[in-house]
């Protein structure tokens, strides 16, 4: 179609033209909006009639784009629109800054003279690539004459990438004298373009959509690198993209790297016989890849980021078998990998039903790794009938700690059914259907839950086998051991397992434990009311029968349940406040029971990443993985960012722990960017996220990175806490300048950088000084102070300063509050009593009952009297803040009626009430 | 053949629709369940349903009524497969010449649909609700766009979100600035679990738009996004045009209201949650006119927020409206320079540069408009 192009002014009116447009039979066709980093497009169609309505932010270009049989429309008729020769001629009349034109852009732009500048953007952005020669007269005359002229140039060449603007390019570069501004903005852009090839810089920032436009633009000019490095990000978040693929083969191949090549070519090659799965001029030159590196394989041993793809296709078995039947023939390569690629081989193989390869795979890996549970597994998988027996005869419940993770993961990803405690249940059910012995299937059941100490399943399976051979007590065991495991459990739903407290009721019951029995049975009937029905004909509560409970719970009436009527708010503060303590039991206790309690998924998650915070704290790292993952999805779902950050954080710490460091930065850094999206980037929070995101580089080994990210969390720090009022938010900071300090202390000492350490550790410690809360970690402190005992080590010239600084951290440890003076009673008072809401994990707000119990001259609860020196703190708190001859009798319930209703802190209470007695 | 229908007082149209050999998946009521369902719908107005965001007088108009539910057409449910909607044929004392259609037992009467009454003009109203597939946005090609408000008014981007999520007609499943179309497919039939990770995927926020959350509505497919500029809010909805005039300009007579007369009635639900929705047009106006003098600066960031992505009317604000000679201009001038860096529209600082006097605000531009190498 022959195309003719104009400028439109900013008169014409796009939305009227689109609707005048649709009236009159044309169908919109594209449809993207304008943003920051591409042109937005309308185009509409009719019969032969084309017309496309361009908008270019950067370069201030509105263009037309029309067949010739649209031209002739009164729509676009009656547009105010210019050509290239138009545009041209009228910014052949503009004239530059100095002329006689008014030197203000406010007074020019009322003139509405034409611009040289806005001229210039138009003319770029609407010449074709064959009319772009004729912009040199143009483009000479604006640089000679308009610095902000050259610097648009300089953009509008970086954008539009034309080969002949970059002849032009270099003949003005030739032209300008050294040290010329616009010598300097043309060049900036020269640059840029001999590197474009290999920058890579910039694509770690963009989206999925603008990733994929840089990778075609680069493979269209023949950047291989950067065609790589794009891929890479796009094929990163364990996703397939085909074409992606087939691009990075060809780059691959094209930068020399035969196995990238090979692997990913054969990963995409199995859609080359899907018409349309590949783009058409990727296909002619896949195939040769392939053939080509068919004839003449890849040798030696593949580097194991050439497979990094594999992991990706564990998703996608067929795919994956297709690339591993070719790999595993040719790789001659260390044990580690070689395992690992028949492992992943023979799983493939069993999906695509390809068993004698499955089988003759899984024998290597077997006999290889003879402790391996996945690799015995998988031998199980092959011989549902005598391998399983075999399994179990000769399983003994140990595994090889450095392949099962890695197989696990493999496993799960490319089929069900293959953990060592499926197979055992597997066994189970068959000799349970083939009428085998009680004793037989207990066995079985046993050394299932012995494999799987965890799984619910696992021990609902022996439960329900001691119940068969009418053990009754151990039954209860047994129940009680999957109960307490429910929770923690993914495989199954709680309410398929009604029954477990159903047949717990029953074997407490035989064992006598009425109470008990009787609570169980409430439980499963209000879970499941059909329990009510079966309860009545059950043999084994004849002991319950004529109690008036169980006969109220025959007739319906259930009692309620205690437990639900605590809110879930309580139970997550509760859990929190345990957290904060370092009381990770009783937080991962607390945080279970406000999980149960959540009505809502947000309440869920909320609770999630508290329990994840707890069970990573107490070591079960597994599990913090999984509420936190479970925290992040149900964030995600209900798009609740603030959410969202901590869950994304809490799966970080957790990831972290567990030693999956690449995991983890990808989580700490969604937490970060969550931070900013929410709080902008100077708030104290971020810095939370580099001094995670430090650590992490830190125990991968990057020092300098981790010295620059703690350099960049301690910066938002100092920043907050120089303007912060006091309060919570800056206690807070304060104690994260600290940690950060002290980090920052260790990575520069291990540096050898002994100055800089020292400097750090007097940050800390000025932050500790400030820090105004009671209690600090005792754990960081002492770090510290072993650190400048190292800084001493290896440089004794510093002594004298590093002793100084552990003097001052042993005076504010033993002093109580930082700069506190202890010597009047209400500077003791306060001390004691900022002391007593840390041991009782309570909100500020709090203390506020508990500061009135005490100016009425009632004792404490039990629960605060229990506080070693509580009692006295709120003796003297109530003698001094109702002091007669002062104000303060009055006052006092004032200020404690302001704290209930948290309008003032704690510490600002306490503060007042000491100015105002003149303490 | 069917025997005659319960209802004595009926109007002649019921019979037409009842007879109808080509209205077979609408599901006629007994008189039993039709009173039922007409209990339910004025218990649940009554009852404070949170669904549907109107004033209780509004609610309690519908509740009042008299009318009689007819039959069910075929239930739809949002993409999930987890809300099930029943529109209902309604007879409408009030409005006894045709029939009307509700989306379902909660809709209040004012957002019922005209369905004529031939089985012909019933297909014809219900057409624009009972797509085949959703349309794509070239599909929906009118947009109606509104400032609704502020942060601090509204509550931020994801508060309004969560809040659209319990907005009843809207569909579950949301995205993300980083998509120009729905990323979503016409069904998602995965565990709640499945569908929290790849909401993660979809509500990408590009760093080259407004960040902004966007949904469909559940029967004209039309798009509702609202987005967010610092701390002002917009909403949009695209859509198709139906044939409702009639129903807006009596609202608009009645409420003093200048709804747009051609909005899908699910889209117009999602609407009405925004109670203070300021049109584009009477942004510009208020930039047009010297009485207006005052609020410029504020007008002026609505006018961007809301034509972010239009380069005519962008230029025209920062050409006309902004482009204030002199020490008094200046505060607009600094305006301009960073509304038009953050839309990256160097022509506009470029040509600022070329102008601008006052030294500090050269020097901002000249920091802006730095050409740089390595990116």
């Amino acid at each position: 179609v022959t195309a003719i192009h104009w400028a439109l002014s900013r008169e014409c009116d796009r939305d009227a033209f689109a609707e005048a447009l649709e009236a009159d039979g044309f169908v919109r066709v594209v449809d993207r909006p304008m943003r920051n980093d591409r042109p937005g497009e309308i185009a509409w169609k009719r019969g032969d009639a084309e017309i496309l309505w361009t908008e270019h932010g950067m370069l201030g270009a509105r263009l037309l784009t029309v067949s010739a049989e649209a031209a002739r429309t009164s729509h676009v008729e009656a547009l105010p629109r210019r050509t290239l020769a138009e545009v041209l001629r009228d910014a052949a009349a503009a004239e530059g800054p100095g002329g006689a034109r008014a030197t203000t852009w406010p007074r020019a732009t009322a003139a509405r003279g034409p611009s040289l500048v806005r001229a210039v953007g138009v003319a770029i952005a609407l010449a074709t690539a064959d009319q772009t020669p004729l912009l040199a007269p143009l483009l000479d005359r604006a640089v000679a004459t308009s610095e902000a002229a050259a610097r648009l140039i300089a953009w509008a060449i970086a954008i539009v990438q034309r080969p002949a603007l970059d002849t032009w390019l270099d003949a003005a570069l030739a032209r300008l004298p050294e040290g010329d501004d616009r010598r300097r903005s043309l060049g900036a852009v020269r640059e840029r373009l001999a590197r474009a090839g290999e920058f890579t810089d910039d694509l770690a920032g963009l989206d999925r959509e603008n990733l994929r436009h840089a990778l075609e633009q680069a493979r269209a000019a023949g950047h291989h690198v950067r065609v790589v490095a794009a891929a890479d990000l796009l094929l990163r978040d364990e996703r397939v993209d085909v074409e992606v693929l087939a691009a990075r083969a060809l780059a691959r191949a094209a930068t020399g790297d035969r196995w990238g090549a090979f692997v990913d070519a054969l990963a995409a090659a199995a859609d080359l016989e899907d018409p349309g799965a590949i783009a058409e001029d990727l296909v002619g030159p896949l195939e040769d890849l392939v053939a080509g590196l068919r004839a003449d394989r890849p040798s030696g041993p593949p580097p194991r980021e050439a497979l990094a793809i594999l992991e990706a296709l564990d998703g996608n078995p067929a795919r994956s078998f297709a690339v591993l039947r070719e790999v595993v023939d040719v790789a001659g390569i260390d044990r580690e990998l070689d395992l690992e690629l028949r492992f992943r081989y023979a799983c493939a193989a069993i999906y695509m039903e390809e068993t004698e390869i499955a089988r003759d795979q899984a024998r290597i890996v077997a006999a290889a790794l003879p402790r391996s549970r996945y690799a015995a597994a998988l031998v199980a998988r092959l011989d549902r009938d005598e391998g399983l027996r075999t399994f179990y005869e000769r399983f003994d419940g140990g595994s090889d700690p450095d392949f099962d993770p890695r197989f696990r993961k493999i496993a799960v990803a490319q089929m069900r059914n293959l953990a060592a405690e499926d197979l055992l249940r597997d066994l189970l059910r068959k000799r349970q259907a083939a009428g085998a012995s009680g004793e037989e299937l207990l066995a079985i059941a046993e050394k299932e839950r012995s494999i799987a100490p965890d799984s619910a399943l696992a021990w609902l399976d022996v439960g329900v086998m001691l119940t068969g051979v009418r053990r009754h007590a151990d039954a209860v065991v047994a129940y009680t051991g999957a109960i307490d495991r429910l929770d923690r459990s993914d495989e199954i739903l709680l309410s398929d397992v009604t029954f477990v407290w159903f047949n717990r009721a029953c074997e407490r019951a035989m064992c006598g434990e009425i109470d008990l029995a009787i609570d169980d049975l409430a439980e499963a009937c209000r879970r499941d009311a059909q329990w009510v029905a079966r309860a009545a004909d059950e043999e084994y509560f004849d002991a319950l029968r004529g109690d008036p409970r169980f006969e109220a719970i025959l007739r319906g009436e259930l009692p309620v349940d205690p437990a639900r009527t605590d809110r879930w708010q309580e139970k997550n503060d509760a859990a929190k406040a345990a957290t904060f303590r370092g009381d990770w039991e009783q937080a991962f206790a607390l945080a279970k029971a406000a999980l149960e309690l959540a009505t809502t998924p947000l309440e869920e998650a909320e609770s999630a990443t508290t329990l994840s915070f707890a069970a990573c704290w107490s070591g079960d790292l597994e599990f913090a993985i999984e509420s936190a993952e479970e925290a992040v999805a149900l964030g995600a779902d209900h798009g609740d960012r603030q959410i969202l950050a901590e869950s994304h954080h809490m799966l970080g710490v957790a990831l972290h722990r567990a030693g999956d460091h690449e995991a983890a930065e990808r989580e700490y850094e969604s937490a970060r960017a969550l931070r900013e999206e929410i709080h902008g980037p100077e708030h104290p929070s971020l810095a939370k996220s580099w001094g995670d995101l430090a650590r992490l580089a830190a125990d991968r080994g990057d020092g300098a990175l981790a010295v620059d990210r703690t350099a960049r969390g301690t910066a938002i720090l100092a920043a907050f806490i120089e303007s912060a009022e006091p309060g919570d938010e800056r206690t807070e900071a304060l104690a994260d300048a600290m940690i950060l300090g002290t980090n920052e202390t260790l990575l520069r000492r291990r540096g050898g950088e002994f100055a800089a350490a020292l400097a750090a550790a007097a940050r800390a410690v000025r932050s500790y000084e400030l820090f105004p809360g009671s209690t600090f970690s005792e754990q960081v402190l002492r770090g510290l102070l072993a650190e400048l005992g190292q800084i001493v080590q290896g440089a004794p010239e510093l002594q004298a300063a590093a002793q100084d600084l552990a003097t001052r951290i042993e005076r504010r440890f033993a002093s109580g509050p930082a700069g506190r003076d202890v010597s009047t009673p209400w500077s003791r008072v306060i001390g004691e009593l900022l002391r007593l809401r840390s041991t009782l994990g309570v909100e500020d707000a709090a203390m506020a009952p508990i500061l009135r119990a005490a100016i009425r001259g009632e004792p404490p609860s039990p629960q605060v009297a229990r506080v070693p020196g509580a009692a006295a703190a709120l003796a003297s708190f109530a003698s001094l803040a109702t002091a007669p001859g002062t104000t303060l009798p009055v006052m006092t319930p004032m200020a404690v009626e302001l704290l209930g209703r948290g309008e003032r802190g704690l510490e600002q209470t306490l503060d007042d009430l000491r100015v105002i007695g003149g303490g | 053949m069917r025997p005659e229908h319960w209802w004595k007082d009926r109007p002649d149209w019921v019979d037409a629709l009842y007879g109808a050999k080509d209205l077979e998946e609408i599901e006629w009521l007994s008189e039993g369940a039709s009173g039922a369902l007409r209990d339910e719908h004025r218990a649940s107005l009554r009852g404070g349903f949170a669904g549907y965001d109107f004033a209780p007088e509004v609610l309690e108009e519908s509740a009042a009524g008299d009318f009689v539910p007819l039959g069910l057409l075929p239930e739809r449910t949002d993409r999930r497969g987890l809300i099930p909607y029943r529109p209902m044929i309604v007879a409408d004392a009030r409005r006894p010449e045709q029939a009307f259609v509700a989306f379902d037992r909660y809709a209040p009467s004012f957002a019922w649909i005209p369905a004529g009454t031939s089985p012909g003009t019933f297909r014809q109203a219900w057409a624009p609700y009972a797509i085949a597939e959703l349309p794509p946005r070239v599909g929906l090609a009118r947009e109606r766009r509104w400032f609704v408000g502020t942060v601090e008014q509204l509550g931020s981007l994801d508060q309004i979100a969560r809040a659209m999520d319990g907005t009843h007609g809207l569909d579950g499943l949301c995205w993300g600035s980083s998509f120009d179309e729905d990323p979503w497919p016409p069904r998602v039939e995965a565990n709640a679990l499945a569908i929290a990770r790849a909401s993660q995927d979809a509500l990408v926020q590009s760093p080259a738009a407004p960040p902004s959350i966007s949904r469909r509505t559940i029967f004209s497919g039309s798009v509702v996004t609202v987005w967010q500029c610092g701390a002002l809010l917009a909403l949009s909805i695209r859509y198709r045009p139906v044939p409702h005039a009639a129903i807006y300009e009596a609202m608009n007579e009645r409420f003093g209201t200048t709804f747009p007369t051609d909005l899908p009635i699910d889209a117009f639900l999602a609407f009405c949650r925004f109670p203070l929705a300021v049109p584009p047009e009477r942004v510009e106006a208020a930039l047009r006119d010297p009485a207006h003098a005052e609020t410029r600066a504020g007008d002026a960031m609505v006018h961007a927020l809301l034509r972010h992505d239009d380069l005519g009317k962008l230029s025209w604000l920062f050409d006309e409206i902004l482009a204030v000679p002199g020490d008094d201009g200046r505060p607009l001038r600094d305006l301009a320079i960073g509304l038009a860096d953050s839309f990256q529209d160097v022509s506009t600082l470029c040509a600022m540069l070329e102008v601008e006097t006052d030294p500090q605000l050269r020097s901002a531009l000249l920091e802006l408009t730095s050409p740089r190498g390595g990116s």
